[in-house]
């Protein structure tokens, strides 16, 4: 069947395709634009994050060293103040020691441990290691009787005491 | 929208340009069927279209808008037709080697060559028929720019959108393939279409196109004879083979005599296309009207058939 058309539909046809081909072409060149700016903003965010965790990680960095040098500091102090307490402890425990020993006592072991000192020694009676005790107190040598043990020595008249003083 | 992707047009209109009259149709596609929604037709006034052109562009647009407003086919797609003795047809050849665009380049540039005489703008198409070696033959139908101007602005004026300009015959033909659908291979017809003032003869093979005999009714030879002389020479065309029937369309108010006579000087069946086959018809029409009508909206159904197969 013959089917004419007497109208330029070639150059209609032509002209149409033409202006969809336009109309892509223009289409494409926004869909790339649109493309390409959201990869340069996209690309914008993500260097401004990385920035940003680099500062935190420079911040946090910092951060630790203050921390550990404090923490390294406040240790120091606490060793330091461990050191002059024992310092003081252990002139107490001296003066103690002196005070105790004028008494006619014998000291035969001394022991210091974790701030108590164990002391062994040999006296004729309770009576002297108390007035000892007593006598010490008076003189204010600063310390604390926790336990007391006499112990009779054989064949002798003489007592074995322990004390733990703190 | 996206090339090669392209919307069939649901409804179409098919607008006919005939000697003396005006006929149109509005066509619906609703799935596989077609429904006629609206019809109608006009006479010009007496030796209102001269030389092939409307008188007065204006009333042209009248007549047109009053088909619209009868038919409720404003703003719809349109295919209009011209008729055959007012395009030119020829077969030219060409090199085979060209496509379509080139053929339409070489066309265009040797126009004045292919058609002598002519020295007015002209608007043409062409279709293959047959590839010869190095050459392919084509068919060239050309019209007046002029002309298809003319109908193209009154039609545009009378809310019509003009999409296809076609020929009545090939309209013609497209509408008989659908209304009468040839029963046979290589069926012969002859369709005599009859207007007011002219008629013209059309030799359909196989729903095609083979030869045109135009007819002019106020000439010296009788109605009668001149058909005789078209029939001689359809018959030397197609030599051995039969016509089987001559079917009459077109503006036929006085016909049953003819029928007659032709039946009795051919000896061939002679029927009057008068239904649209397999075609289902809006509620709201006139059927009697459209049965007075039927022939004479042959070639409009044609051309809108043409729109609704895209």
């Amino acid at each position: 069947m013959i089917e004419v058309n007497l109208l330029p539909w070639r150059q209609i046809a032509a002209k149409k395709q033409q202006d969809e081909l336009k109309i892509f072409i223009v289409l494409s060149i926004i869909l790339i634009f649109v493309f390409i700016m959201a990869h340069i903003f996209l690309s914008q965010q993500n260097k401004k994050i990385m920035a940003e965790m680099a500062t935190l990680e420079n911040k946090l960095m910092t951060h630790s060293a203050k921390t550990h040098n404090e923490t390294a500091s406040q240790l120091d102090h606490t060793y330091m103040n461990q050191a002059k307490f024992s310092q003081q402890q252990f002139q107490q425990m001296l003066n103690f020691l002196e005070c105790f020993g004028e008494n006619h006592l014998t000291i035969s072991h001394v022991y210091f441990q974790a701030n108590e000192m164990d002391m062994i020694g040999q006296v004729s009676s309770t009576f002297t290691v108390l007035k000892s005790l007593e006598m010490c107190r008076k003189n204010q040598a600063g310390f604390t009787v926790r336990k007391t043990i006499f112990t009779p020595i054989k064949q002798s008249d003489l007592l074995q005491f322990h004390l733990v003083i703190s | 929208m996206i090339p090669g992707f392209r919307m069939k047009k649901s409804v179409f209109v098919g607008l006919a340009v005939h000697h003396a009259r005006l006929s149109m149709i509005k066509l619906k596609q609703i799935k596989k069927d077609i429904l006629i929604e609206g019809f109608a037709t006009a006479d010009f006034p007496a030796g209102y279209v001269t030389d092939g052109e409307p008188a007065q562009a204006a009333s042209l647009s009248q007549m047109i808008k009053q088909l619209v407003r009868m038919s409720a086919a404003e703003n719809c797609y349109a295919a209009l037709a011209l008729p055959a003795s007012q395009v030119i047809n020829k077969r030219i050849r060409v090199a085979a080697c060209l496509n379509d665009k080139e053929r339409e380049a070489e066309i265009g540039s040797n126009l004045k060559y292919y058609l002598p005489g002519i020295n007015e703008p002209l608007n043409f198409d062409f279709v293959p028929i047959e590839n010869q070696g190095n050459e392919v033959e084509l068919q060239l139908i050309a019209a007046r720019t002029k002309q298809v101007e003319t109908y193209i602005s009154a039609a545009k004026a009378a809310e019509l959108k003009i999409k296809i300009v076609d020929v009545d015959v090939y309209a013609a033909a497209r509408a008989i393939c659908v209304a009468l659908p040839p029963n046979k291979d290589d069926q012969i017809i002859v369709l005599l279409e009859i207007d007011i003032l002219t008629a013209q003869l059309i030799l359909l093979k196989n729903g095609k196109v083979i030869s045109i005999y135009p007819i002019v009714m106020d000439a010296e030879d009788t109605l009668l004879q001149q058909i005789k002389r078209g029939m001689q020479i359809f018959s030397a065309a197609i030599q051995t083979a039969n016509i089987e029937k001559i079917l009459l369309i077109g503006h036929l108010p006085k016909l049953p005599p003819l029928k007659t006579i032709l039946k009795e000087t051919f000896a061939i069946p002679v029927h009057v296309f008068d239904t649209f086959h397999g075609v289902l018809l809006h509620p709201k029409l006139n059927v009697e009207k459209l049965n007075l009508h039927t022939s004479e909206l042959l070639v409009a159904f044609g051309l809108a058939l043409r729109g609704l197969a895209g």
